[in-house]
């Protein structure tokens, strides 16, 4: 980011002109300004809440302090609770945390380990990850019901993913634009609004993805999918 | 309780005072009697008390996450219960010293009002990126709050930053600072 976008944004919160701080009365609850941070809370409560904060330092100072404990429970999970699952993030811890000599010992084995999967392990892991790839755009089976006739219509559809809370459904259009997102989605097929339709219509074919959330933390995006709006 | 773990809960816990006390200094808190320490100590206990009971807790990750959010929300409360106290103690004194003044004067020539009228003009998908880099989050967080992809969140940041400082050129407004 240039530094100068830093001075728009000095300009923006740091204007305190006046101090005013205006009744509480239009603002959003404490437990909104939680949830706003949560994957499930919809766009449209998001963009309301950050209008608002643009308007209200009182409500400004609150979501930073929301902000800054999230970040907090986020480096306590990832730096202390969660114990290193594989030899490698415990190498890693070593080399950060551990004594002098458990260092060396560590980079060594570390070395050693990159070594032997330089010689014997890289290729046939790059083949299946192209494969797996490959599988898993096609496990997603993604399908689009197009009607060009008047009021052209277009339904996204796919197959259900075992232990999906929901979907999200991201529509790009020919040069990778994000033209449309969809609310949180519990079934497997959406409609596009008739406004994103007609703007898809202006080019022969728009992109979609489809994004899996599986647990509050998880989530499994699709690869993007060409669909064509007039024969090839 | 191995080392490791405090002396790694402690070097959070030293970033994360950083922070607070920032934030109080950043909004004026201690107008509201609020100090750093005091909003720091309350939760600094009760994470301390999850990481040394992380065995016999069935899922630690979502109870210190509970946890936290209770706590941030109490805080928030009070915050708002002291400043709704200091805000009409303000008002009494202002209407007694001065109570023709106009309170809303001269909002609408401030560099914010131009800078959010500008942002406000951007498309819809930049528009939202935009704003919450103005709300001092970074790349990380703000692909965090709206579910996006990295990458995607750059891509809208920087083409949404672009079409902001030309907006804000066509609009006549200098926002940067001159050089001698």
């Amino acid at each position: 980011m240039r530094k100068r976008d830093d001075r728009l944004r000095a300009l923006v919160s740091g204007d305190e002109s006046n101090e005013l701080r205006l009744p509480r009365t239009g603002c959003p609850t404490p437990e909104e300004l939680v949830y706003s941070f949560k994957p499930e809370a919809s766009s449209e409560i998001k963009e309301k809440i950050i209008d608002h904060l643009l308007q209200c330092n009182s409500c400004q100072q609150e979501f930073e302090l929301v902000r800054g404990y999230l970040n907090l429970i986020e480096k306590v999970e990832r730096r202390v609770l969660r114990k290193p699952s594989n030899p490698i993030q415990k190498i890693a811890r070593l080399l950060i945390t551990g004594p002098a000599l458990l260092k060396f010992a560590a980079i060594s084995l570390l070395l050693l380990v990159l070594a032997c999967s330089y010689f014997l392990l890289l290729k046939p892991v790059k083949d299946r990850w192209v494969e797996r790839t490959s599988s898993l755009a096609e496990s997603f089976s993604l399908l689009e019901e197009i009607t060009l006739s008047q009021p052209a219509t277009i339904r996204l559809i796919w197959k259900p993913v075992d232990k999906a809370l929901f979907y999200r459904v991201e529509v790009f259009d020919h040069q990778m634009y994000l033209v449309w997102q969809s609310p949180s989605l519990k079934e497997t097929r959406v409609e596009l609004p008739n406004e994103v339709v007609s703007i898809l219509q202006a080019s022969p074919y728009f992109f979609w993805h489809l994004i899996i959330y599986t647990s509050e933390s998880h989530r499994l995006e699709s690869p993007a999918r060409r669909a064509w709006l007039s024969p090839q | 309780m191995s080392t490791r773990k405090e002396k790694e809960f402690q070097k959070i816990m030293d970033e994360f005072s950083g922070y607070l006390r920032s934030l109080v200094l950043k909004f004026n808190l201690n107008r509201l009697g609020l100090e750093a320490e005091d909003l720091m100590q309350d939760v600094r206990l009760k994470i301390w008390k999850i990481i040394i009971n992380e065995k016999k807790i069935d899922n630690p990750a979502s109870y210190l996450r509970k946890v936290v959010e209770t706590a941030v929300l109490d805080q928030i409360r009070k915050i708002r219960r002291e400043e709704e106290v200091f805000t009409s103690e303000r008002q009494k004194l202002i209407s007694e010293i001065e109570p023709k003044t106009n309170l809303y004067h001269n909002l609408d020539c401030s560099p914010k009002e131009y800078i959010l009228k500008a942002a406000d003009s951007l498309m819809d998908s930049r528009k939202t990126v935009v704003k919450l880099y103005l709300l001092n989050m970074n790349l990380a967080e703000i692909s965090a709050y709206l579910n996006y992809s990295r990458a995607k969140t750059r891509n809208l940041l920087y083409r949404g930053l672009a079409d902001l400082r030309t907006t804000l050129k066509e609009m006549g407004f200098n926002y940067e600072k001159k050089r001698r």
